[in-house]
């Protein structure tokens, strides 16, 4: 039952502004209703619907090829993006950060420096509690890239959070 | 196993995405390994907190609002609009606002799906219509010029929509009439046009595709990502599509083709 805010969710990581999350949402449903008919009975509407607002993201927001990987960059002999000494760079700790920055917001603008590629696998699975298999599908991509997407993206976030998310919070 | 081959395993280990043999041998190396055991518990502590940060994350009671006023999702009807915002009202708790979208999606969609044998009639009414106004056993609003027509049609539906205008000028056919016709409780706005080419009335109404006949064949138009069902019954042809909320039904005896091309060249792009 809580749809709209879970769509609400993934648009605003994927978008990172408040303005455009809400249009995204309002067209994801604005679609949905215009093509109900494919919907099928019984199967999960949370990522049908999740789907459609992928796929107008990926459509109207960035029109860059899907899934250019770093792989992808370097099998055509482009430079490899060194995002984990950039991050390292960007992130030199919590005693030169905001000290008292929320946790929320310190993951929230984390997650917006991850290169999409790699966020929204993120997104999809711890946010939006979906499985592998369901967000290959959303993202039409492999089960595999998934999970070496999201191990990368969860690495890369860390970095990111060093100091702020750490095994002790579990303890 | 080495660390580096361990990490991707440890990510679905922590998704509980993986089994058999994958899974054990990840397992016995976690057991061996104490750096990669802390990097599998880092990221359970950061899935953990992931997950906290988007139960946190509502959306905004504006996003609601602006929903509810979308004319695509909420045909302007009077009494399922007030119900509505009465349901989502920002005073209300974020349950019942959650409620009530899980009814848009959960009750709405499937009714509507449910609803598709009856809505289909609709279509095929247009076509009956069509033939009784040629009978002239319908009585039609005449008026002068198109515009007047457009204006009584509109006062009729309480201003909530217009009918769809057509210039035909080049089919040699004026606007000369028009009626608001009730089915199933819904008005719909008729048009007839007359002239040297076959009469045609077109049909304008808040609805779906789904008004289009049970069998009615589809035809997509590339360039303006528009949908038409095509469909006859007894000599007369019926081209629908819709404009947002609007559907719009083209009905005449000319042939299909040039029925066709008539809504084609005349419809707004999607």
């Amino acid at each position: 039952m809580t749809h709209l805010d879970h769509l609400y969710r993934v648009a605003f990581h994927l978008v990172k502004k408040k303005d455009e999350a809400e249009d995204l949402v309002q067209e994801t449903y604005a679609r949905a209703l215009g093509s109900y008919e494919q919907f099928t009975l019984g199967t999960n509407m949370k990522a049908w619907l999740t789907r459609i607002l992928y796929n107008h993201f990926f459509d109207d927001y960035h029109r860059r090829r899907r899934w250019v990987s770093v792989e992808d960059r370097a099998e055509r002999g482009e430079e490899e993006l060194d995002y984990w000494g950039k991050v390292a760079a960007e992130n030199p700790g919590p005693e030169s950060d905001v000290l008292h920055m929320e946790l929320n917001v310190k993951i929230t603008d984390a997650l917006g420096k991850i290169p999409e590629e790699f966020r929204v696998p993120i997104i999809l699975v711890d946010m939006g509690d979906f499985t592998y298999a369901e967000a290959a599908e959303m993202l039409s991509c492999p089960v595999g890239t998934v999970r070496s997407r999201l191990s990368r993206g969860r690495r890369l976030l860390h970095k990111h959070l060093r100091g702020y998310v750490g095994v002790e919070d579990e303890e | 196993m080495r660390c580096e081959e361990a990490q991707e395993l440890i990510t679905a280990l922590v998704d509980k995405e993986l089994a058999g043999a994958e899974k054990l041998a990840v397992e016995d190396h976690l057991r061996a390994c104490s750096k990669c055991q802390l990097i599998y518990r880092e990221e359970q502590a950061l899935k953990t907190k992931v997950r906290m940060v988007a139960a946190s994350m509502s959306a905004p009671a504006e996003l609601r609002e602006r929903i509810l006023s979308d004319p695509r999702l909420f045909p302007p009807k009077a009494e399922p609009q007030g119900f509505w915002h009465g349901l989502w009202r920002p005073s209300r708790s974020p349950l019942q606002a959650a409620f009530a979208v899980g009814i848009l999606i959960l009750l709405v969609l499937p009714v509507l799906y449910l609803m598709q044998p009856a809505r289909q009639t609709v279509g095929l009414t247009a076509l009956e219509t069509h033939g009784k106004i040629l009978a002239r056993s319908l009585s039609l609003v005449k008026a002068g010029s198109q515009q007047e027509v457009k204006e009584q049609l509109v006062r009729s539906v309480e201003q909530r929509f217009a009918p769809m205008g057509y210039d035909l000028s080049a089919m040699n056919l004026q606007a000369v009439g028009g009626l608001m016709q009730e089915v199933k409780g819904r008005k719909i706005l008729v048009t007839l046009y007359e002239g040297q080419s076959p009469s045609l009335t077109c049909y304008t109404f808040l609805g779906t595709e789904q008004d289009a006949p049970q069998g009615a064949a589809v035809f997509f138009d590339q360039e303006k990502k528009i949908n038409f069902y095509i469909f006859s019954s007894g000599g007369i042809n019926g081209v629908l599509h819709r404009e947002g909320a609007l559907i719009c039904i083209l009905v005449s005896r000319m042939p299909m083709s040039d029925l066709l091309e008539v809504a084609r060249s005349k419809a707004r792009s999607a």
